[in-house]
């Protein structure tokens, strides 16, 4: 069983006003979980330079819900979902190009020739990869650190690290064939740029 | 995501972002954190919707974590961070009393970068959000629905979600571009569609049929009797359009077909290979390479000989119709680990 807040029937009572529109209910229900959330985010990323918007980008996601939120179990599952979402996205690299991510939202659509080949050669040489070392480097490409990577599947660090220098290299030979064979000549480049600056 | 961590070296560099692109594509990230909230047992984090997109998703979901055992660590991943977040869940406070003015003054000075003031900046968030919907409906409803055609080549269409459409020649897509996608395309001819995996759903609307998925690939094309729908992956559901009410759900490697003012025939298996000979891809989905190589034989002409062991061996794969028997053999052998042999009389591929 989770703990149980010490003062749930004020988180009660504030949940109720909040949900029923009083600005300071909201206002005491924000600021009263963020202690929690600031907490939670600091024991898993650090004083982290995102910290605040981390924090801030919660709230604001359990403010959105909160006509959904029926009661008190409720605030502390859907601030752990609004927080897992954030964490998520700062994994996986959404929040330093967030500006980036904007614009491409913004984009028109674009007629581009099709990707289905490059994403048939990740899959392809992924699936050339032992099981092991495929989750260990989808778990990279999705953010993790080599340390949490080694707790989930149970090794220790110096091994992942050799495991995803290993796999690394077997995903670019497999794939540096297939794009030198038929990968447009913009994703050669971006494919060969580690090689270039390495030689120059 | 990659400069975040001070422990990155060996660094993915392009190549993670390419395969976190990849994983994207497969599965919507959030989808696998409400799974893991489930399998947790947090239910109760789930609001109806997310209810509804999880049971609808969890084949895809399912799918996507046997493919990918790093998705699969990722939605078991969910449980310990649950632990974790009870272990802090005590620690806040949450004050009974309604904040006074002067207290919140005095503690915006202590705090470094407070964050105070609830109500006044979401309620100035909600506002813009109103004021843009509001804007953005008002535009969509005017002018912003925008149609594509290909004219006598197949063209390849990039949506605001991600998803992607090939039309073939001669046929039309109607749609809300940019940012304000709705994930809602009329279609007009014939198409093949990978659609990129959200919570939201995504629906195709033909003159007879509508064709509603979460996140898949499958090609939908007006022929004389009917809509034609074949799913390669996922799961679709096809309605006609004269009543909604009457609902097939395909499963891979099944069709159906919407003829005007019916309700949809019942799923008939089909070869994947050879059920869209409308479209210029060539379609496995974990077709044998005996049969892989027969299909290439057949459309390329070309001569093929396997070797020992390689008969049986499955793949998954989409090919364009201008690709050569050479290319997709070279495509195949670098990735079943085989040697590919050419000679004057053809392709010999044979296990390493």
């Amino acid at each position: 069983m989770p703990p149980s807040r010490p003062d749930d029937q004020a988180l009660a009572e504030l949940l109720t006003r909040a949900r029923a529109g009083d600005r300071q209910a909201e206002s005491a229900l924000m600021e009263g979980l963020q202690p929690t959330v600031r907490a939670y985010f600091f024991r898993r990323v650090g004083d982290h330079a995102e910290l605040d918007d981390l924090i801030q980008n919660t709230l604001v996601r359990v403010f959105r819900g909160i006509q959904e939120i029926k009661d008190v179990e409720r605030v502390r599952a859907f601030t752990l979902k609004a927080a897992l979402f954030e964490l998520q996205d700062l994994y996986r690299g959404r929040y330093g190009s967030r500006e980036v991510t904007v614009a491409a939202e913004l984009a028109e659509p674009a007629v581009r020739p099709m990707r289905s080949g490059l994403n048939l050669d990740i899959e392809r040489a992924l699936g050339a990869l032992t099981p092991k070392a495929r989750r260990i480097i989808e778990l990279k490409a999705l953010g993790y650190r080599y340390e949490e990577i080694a707790g989930m599947v149970e090794t220790t660090e110096a091994a992942v690290k050799m495991q995803v220098k290993r796999a690394l290299e077997k995903l670019r030979s497999i794939l540096g064939v297939l794009a030198l064979l038929f990968l447009p000549a913009k994703s050669l480049l971006l494919l060969l740029r580690p090689l270039i600056r390495l030689l120059f | 995501m990659a400069t975040d961590h001070p422990d990155n070296n060996p660094d993915p560099g392009l190549l993670g972002a390419d395969i976190l692109s990849h994983l994207d594509h497969v599965v919507d990230g959030r989808l696998l954190v409400l799974q893991g909230l489930r399998e947790a047992g947090l239910e109760t984090a789930l609001t109806q919707d997310e209810l509804r997109a999880c049971t609808e998703g969890e084949a895809l979901v399912h799918e996507a974590c046997e493919n990918h055992p790093g998705l699969a660590a990722e939605v078991r991943a969910v449980e310990r961070e649950v632990a974790r977040f009870n272990e802090v869940w005590p620690l806040g406070s949450v004050r009974t009393r309604t904040p006074r003015v002067e207290r919140a003054s005095v503690a915006s000075h202590r705090r470094r970068k407070p964050l105070v003031r609830w109500p006044a900046r979401i309620g100035l968030g909600l506002s813009a959000l109103v004021l843009g919907a509001i804007i953005v409906t008002t535009v969509f409803d005017s002018v912003q629905r925008t149609t594509v055609s290909a004219e006598s080549a197949p063209l390849v269409v990039e949506l605001g979600d991600g998803s992607t459409v090939r039309l073939t020649a001669g046929s039309s897509l109607t749609f809300v571009p940019g940012s304000g996608f709705d994930r809602n395309v009329d279609l007009s001819g014939g198409a093949y569609f990978d659609v990129r995996p959200e919570t939201r759903r995504f629906s195709v609307t033909t003159s007879t049929a509508v064709t509603s998925v979460l996140g898949t690939r499958f090609g939908v094309v007006e022929l004389v009797d009917g809509t034609e729908v074949v799913l390669v992956s996922g799961k679709v559901a096809v309605a006609s359009r004269a009543s909604r009410e009457s609902v097939v759900i395909l499963e891979p490697g099944e069709r159906t077909l919407v003829s005007p003012g019916r309700a949809p025939e019942p799923p008939r298996p089909v070869q994947i290979e050879t059920a869209m000979p409308w479209l210029d891809l060539l379609i496995f989905r974990d077709t044998p390479m005996d049969q892989v190589v027969r299909a290439l034989v057949d459309s390329r002409g070309a001569r093929i000989d396997l070797g020992a062991g390689l008969a049986a061996l499955t793949v998954s794969g989409t090919f364009r119709s201008d690709q050569t028997a050479g290319e997709i053999l070279a495509i195949l052998a670098a990735t079943l680990e085989a040697d590919l042999e050419r000679s004057a009389q053809g392709f010999t591929l044979t296990l390493r």
